[in-house]
């Protein structure tokens, strides 16, 4: 059942407006903040107002333009695209509010630029979550890099520009990757709209079908992290917090991750994917990224890069699950991509709010200051435990399902990996904790400590408690499965 | 019938009034500038009608003093020469509408010989395209090329003339070589007309003396149109002229020769000789190190203009390698970013154009301590920029969207390769002019103001061309696909 | 007869080559600008050698010509004259431009020798 509305291309529009008027509102910081709360409360009440709709079975569509004939681009909600865009949408709320206190406490400089460009992206995001066909999804694609850009450079630091550089090459190298496979799409099968299941249908064969799924692949695999092409999320940690904890641990990187997702189940199709076995090298490859990128992450001091590598070798879980293609690993990688976005975001958040009131940027120095300074590294332990698997919170779902879902795909020994993940997570999140909750070592000076900031902790505990809630709440629980079912019956069955 | 002289009108015009121009300065008004941009205008709308009448029954046709064609001089406005009209007359008249009172500043008592000069270089773009006879085109060429010196002449003293020379001297070479070519072809077919030569020649296909023309010709335009290695004219020329002659003739005065290119190859000549001389992959070969050099060069240089002039040597390589894949799909994206280049160019060299005047503004250094003041000219300078990587869903990005689509269908994928490629090392130069421009804090010089309007107002036009882009390319495409597509590959 | 012609073609290459030779060789301006117009002199020369027959008179029609028609073999072929009269006067343009800006040249640099205009150039002010 389609619905045709314009309230998804007002959802997109909705933040793009709003970086105009931010950029108009330059002078007044309060006036520049407060549009980016009414976009932001605006953006998630158009799209939670898709809900009903899509949940009920249906997609939302709306045609934007005919510009090359024969592809004609549009917009389309369906349950996976209505998960991401919640996600995003939703998170940018609490980032915002992040933000101000972020910004406010640094005194930082060139706010009009970064809350514009935030905005922006938010819009790409979106854009991705709904775009309906292969054409629409790479121009916002390529408008993510774009408005993400001036974040990662935001410091304009030397190594802020050059982290800034390495994201360029790294993504826009991509995305010359991603537009070869598009076109070749769409010459090939005369299409380029995702259609549950796929639609290349046979029109591809042997190393063709390789080829043009190593391009999209390749195309959306910078995005999401995946090695040889990870490096350049750890660079970009050179960002101030928010921008790390919304686009590199949500939107970013998610929408590479839902690039994958798109691929695998809406462009190729699990049976022609199945038939020509060529998922298994991408398994492979996601469990090295899974297994390498954790055992990276133990070694890191600096504590943002840990959490960098932590998000690969979780992105990496969630590109596994993808290319399992079994209905559980699906279900699974989209339940983890939400989930996962919950707990790393509030990790992300806890090493700003540490920064803003400790000035600590390494594990090393964190010992004891848990003690002068609990809340932070609380919520730190609640999101850390989450990402390991533990029950009740949401991790323990999504790492469940993936589980079941390399159960039951060719190569059980992926139930290991996720496993073997999940132990490694506790490996280099506990000791952390640890550290951080013991005594001071003797003759070390004790570091001063700004006052709780609030503006920094309640969306650290809102997204904790969200990833508490999407673990033991029924009522978010079923609707967030509910959405995840659907999408798999219509990749899968039916 | 008046509908027939149309093409020639579309030059008569521009022509004329370069004559009418010094009778207009004993007057206050209208300034010469002014008067020219009206001539230009004029010329538009006539272009714009035979665009439609081409487009509804088939090419026009016009002999000069009524001598029929062989014999006579032939003109010939059919669906794509009469595009290239309209682009070359769009644009200069875009261009020179909004430069009347910068250029005032810059050349002040030299406004009349300066605009005569301009109008007889479009008008030789004019005849050149809407010519159908191969020494008229050599006639045009030079017309085109001796004002083009004078204009690059027309900056400062002290390096203008030199560079200017330069030019001359390349660029007579390549004007000789053409000729010499065209009487090779004469002596082996004793036509000069165009349309008289494609069949005269095909019962001549063996005949040396056409490959040999061919080859001289080809290599007259290549020089003409800055085709790497012949391109080392373009950047000093393009840096040292006057800025007003810059914004005129730098987006459009290569893209005549590019026009005869596609004529000599797509048309006149045999494609079996072209095949068996590998003239396909030599445009490829040529094309793919346009893009590299251009790109490369740009990426080092700290003159803004000489930046852009390295930018066209790219944008031209890459014209000319789409050209090379010989292939529907690919000719039609050659041909798409000929259109939307003409404007990106434009609008970059109007914003060059305003920093100068206003700022004196020539490095990328200069540049990045304006930011903060003129923030709707930035924003216009890299939408600009923008569509020029081909980033979506600007213009840019469908040329290269149809160029990658013609390397694909034809089995090319280096030439596909070399499309993206093209993509990624542009963006290589242009981000760091970004990078630059937005993230170095440079002291910001308090006296700064927006660019002067007019020259926005051009600006901002250009760049509503990119952003509206996608709109036109199915218009493009349909007009296209009746018109010369079909004509040349059927 | 055909060797002379040859002549003729051998010539204006050698013209053509030579000039071109000295525009790029020569360091002095004025010699460059020499080069050039004989390279189009060695062109106007090629065009001139095409529209040769033999035993032909000048293209211009007998009297006769009203009543029996003439032959073409009879009269040299005009057309290339007429095309090179365009291109002699091409040229002189050309020229005309090129000595201009020798002069504007000349008044800023006070030099015509290639390696001191640039030096001077390279100078920044």
């Amino acid at each position: 059942m389609i619905i045709v509305s314009a309230v998804p291309l007002l959802a997109i529009a909705v933040s793009a407006a709003s970086a105009v008027l931010i950029f108009l509102a330059r002078r007044s910081p309060s006036l520049r903040e407060s549009v980016t709360f009414a976009a932001a409360f605006l953006k998630f009440g158009l799209i939670a107002s898709l809900y009903p709709a899509v949940s009920a079975g249906g997609t939302v569509a709306f045609r934007l333009a005919e510009w090359i004939p024969g592809a004609p681009l549009s917009l389309r909600v369906d349950a996976l695209g209505l998960t991401f865009a919640v996600l995003s949408s939703g998170l940018w709320i609490v980032t915002s509010v992040y933000s101000l206190g972020y910004m406010r406490a640094l005194r930082e400089h060139a706010q009009t630029r970064y809350f514009a460009s935030f905005a922006l992206s938010l819009s790409a995001a979106v854009g991705i979550a709904f775009a309906g066909d292969l054409i629409t999804f790479f121009i916002f694609y390529e408008m993510l890099t774009l408005s993400t850009w001036p974040l990662v450079a935001h410091k304009e630091s030397a190594e802020a520009l050059k982290a800034g550089r390495k994201y360029l090459v790294y993504s826009l190298s991509a995305g010359a990757l991603l537009l070869t496979a598009i076109v070749w799409t769409w010459l090939s099968t005369g299409s380029t709209a995702f259609a549950p299941g796929g639609f290349i249908d046979g029109r591809f064969h042997g190393s063709a079908l390789a080829l043009v799924f190593f391009l999209f692949i390749a195309g959306c695999a910078v995005k999401a992290s995946l090695f040889p092409v990870h490096a350049w999320l750890p660079s970009a940690m050179a960002a101030p917090v928010p921008v790390s904890a919304l686009l590199h641990a949500v939107a970013v990187v998610k929408a590479g991750v839902f690039g994958i997702l798109r691929i695998t189940g809406y462009v190729f199709g699990p049976e022609v994917l199945q038939s020509s076995a060529i998922h298994q090298p991408l398994c492979a490859l996601a469990a090295f990224t899974v297994i390498a990128a954790s055992l990276i992450a133990l070694v890191q001091d600096n504590f943002k890069r840990r959490l960098a590598y932590s998000t690969i070798s979780q992105l990496a879980c969630i590109v596994l699950g993808t290319a399992l293609l079994t209905a559980g690993g699906f279900k699974g990688a989209i339940l983890h991509l939400a989930n996962h976005a919950f707990l790393k975001i509030t990790l992300f958040f806890t090493a700003g709010i540490i920064y803003v009131q400790a000035h600590r940027e390494n594990v090393s120095d964190f010992r004891g200051l848990g003690r002068k300074m609990p809340l932070p590294f609380i919520l730190f332990a609640l999101a850390a435990a989450g990402l390991a698997g533990f029950p009740p919170l949401a991790g323990f779902i999504s790492k469940w399902h993936l589980c079941l879902g390399s159960a039951d795909s060719f190569e059980r020994l992926y139930m290991g990996v996720f496993l073997f993940s999940s132990l490694l997570n506790i490996a280099y999140f506990f000791p952390v904790i640890q550290s951080a909750f013991s005594e001071p070592k003797v003759g070390h000076s004790v570091p001063e400590i700004q006052d709780n900031n609030w503006l920094l902790l309640a969306p650290a505990c809102l997204t904790a408690a969200l990833g508490l809630a999407f673990g033991c709440v029924p009522l978010l629980m079923k609707a967030q499965s509910g959405l995840a079912d659907q999408a798999v019956q219509a990749v899968f069955g039916g | 019938m008046m509908r027939d002289q149309w093409p020639a009108l579309i030059f008569l015009v521009p022509f004329l009034g370069t004559f009418l121009l010094p009778f207009l300065a004993r007057f206050k008004w209208p300034s010469a500038c002014t008067a020219a941009a009206f001539f230009l205008w004029i010329s538009v709308l006539l272009s714009a009608a035979v665009l439609g009448e081409t487009a509804l029954s088939g090419p026009l046709s016009y002999a000069f003093s009524g001598w029929p064609p062989p014999m006579g001089i032939e003109w010939r406005a059919d669906s794509l020469s009469a595009l290239m009209a309209l682009l070359m007359t769009l644009s200069a008249a875009l261009s020179l509408s909004v430069s009347g009172a910068s250029s005032e500043q810059e050349i002040g008592s030299r406004a009349a010989p300066f605009f005569m000069s301009v109008l007889l270089a479009v008008s030789g773009l004019l005849g050149m395209v809407l010519t159908n006879d191969f020494f008229n085109a050599f006639v045009f060429l030079e017309i085109s090329s001796i004002a083009t010196y004078a204009l690059i002449a027309s900056g400062p003293i002290r390096s203008a003339p030199y560079a200017s020379f330069r030019y001359l001297l390349i660029g007579t070479l390549g004007a000789t070589l053409y000729l010499l070519g065209v009487g090779y072809w004469y002596a082996a077919t004793g036509t000069l007309n165009m349309s008289d030569f494609v069949t005269r020649s095909l019962s001549a296909q063996d005949n040396p003396i056409l490959m040999a023309g061919f080859l001289l010709i080809f290599l007259g335009l290549a020089i003409k149109m800055g085709l790497t290695p012949f391109h080392s004219w373009m950047p000093d020329a393009y840096a040292h002229a006057s800025r007003t002659a810059a914004c005129v003739i730098a987006p459009i005065a290569a893209k005549a020769p590019i026009y005869l290119l596609i004529r000599i190859s797509f048309w006149a000549a045999s494609p079996e000789w072209l095949e068996h001389w590998h003239f396909w992959n030599l445009l490829k070969i040529l094309g793919f190190l346009g893009i590299v050099t251009g790109s490369l060069l740009a990426f080092r240089q700290e003159n803004f203009r000489r930046l852009l002039a390295y930018s066209s040597v790219s944008q031209i390589g890459l014209i000319v390698l789409a050209l090379g894949i010989h292939e529907r799909n690919a000719l039609f994206g050659a041909i798409l970013h000929l259109v939307f280049h003409a404007f990106m160019k434009t609008g970059l060299f109007l914003f060059a154009a305003s920093v100068e005047s206003r700022f004196g503004a020539r490095t990328v250094q200069e540049l990045s301590g304006l930011v903060p003041r003129m923030r709707i000219s930035f924003a216009v300078m890299t939408t600009s920029v923008f569509s020029l990587i081909g980033i979506p869903p600007l213009a840019g990005f469908f040329s290269k969207w149809y160029m990658l689509s013609g390397a694909l269908l034809a089995g090319d994928f280096w030439a596909a390769a070399a499309v993206v490629g093209s993509g990624l090392l542009s963006a290589l130069y242009l981000f760091k002019l970004l990078e630059q421009i937005f993230f170095r804090k440079n002291p910001e010089d308090p006296k700064t103001k927006e660019a002067p309007s007019m020259l926005l107002a051009g600006a901002i036009l250009t760049a509503a061309v990119n952003l509206a882009g996608g709109f036109l390319v199915p218009l493009f495409h349909a007009w296209a696909h009746n018109g010369f597509l079909k004509e040349i590959f059927g | 007869m055909k060797v002379l012609l040859f002549l003729n073609y051998g010539a204006s290459l050698f013209l053509i080559f030579f000039g071109i030779f000295a525009m790029t060789s020569a360091r002095h301006l004025l010699r460059k600008v020499i080069g050039m117009v004989i390279m189009q002199t060695g062109v106007i020369l090629f065009f001139i050698s095409l529209a040769f027959k033999h035993g032909a008179s000048l293209p211009v029609l007998p009297y006769s010509a009203k009543t029996a028609p003439a032959a073409a073999e009879a009269f040299a072929n005009p057309l290339p004259h007429a095309l090179m009269l365009t291109a002699i006067v091409v040229g002189v343009s050309l020229l005309g431009a090129a000595l201009a800006l020798c002069l504007m040249i000349y008044k800023v640099h006070h030099s015509l020798e290639e390696p001191v205009i640039t030096q001077n150039l390279e100078k920044e002010p």
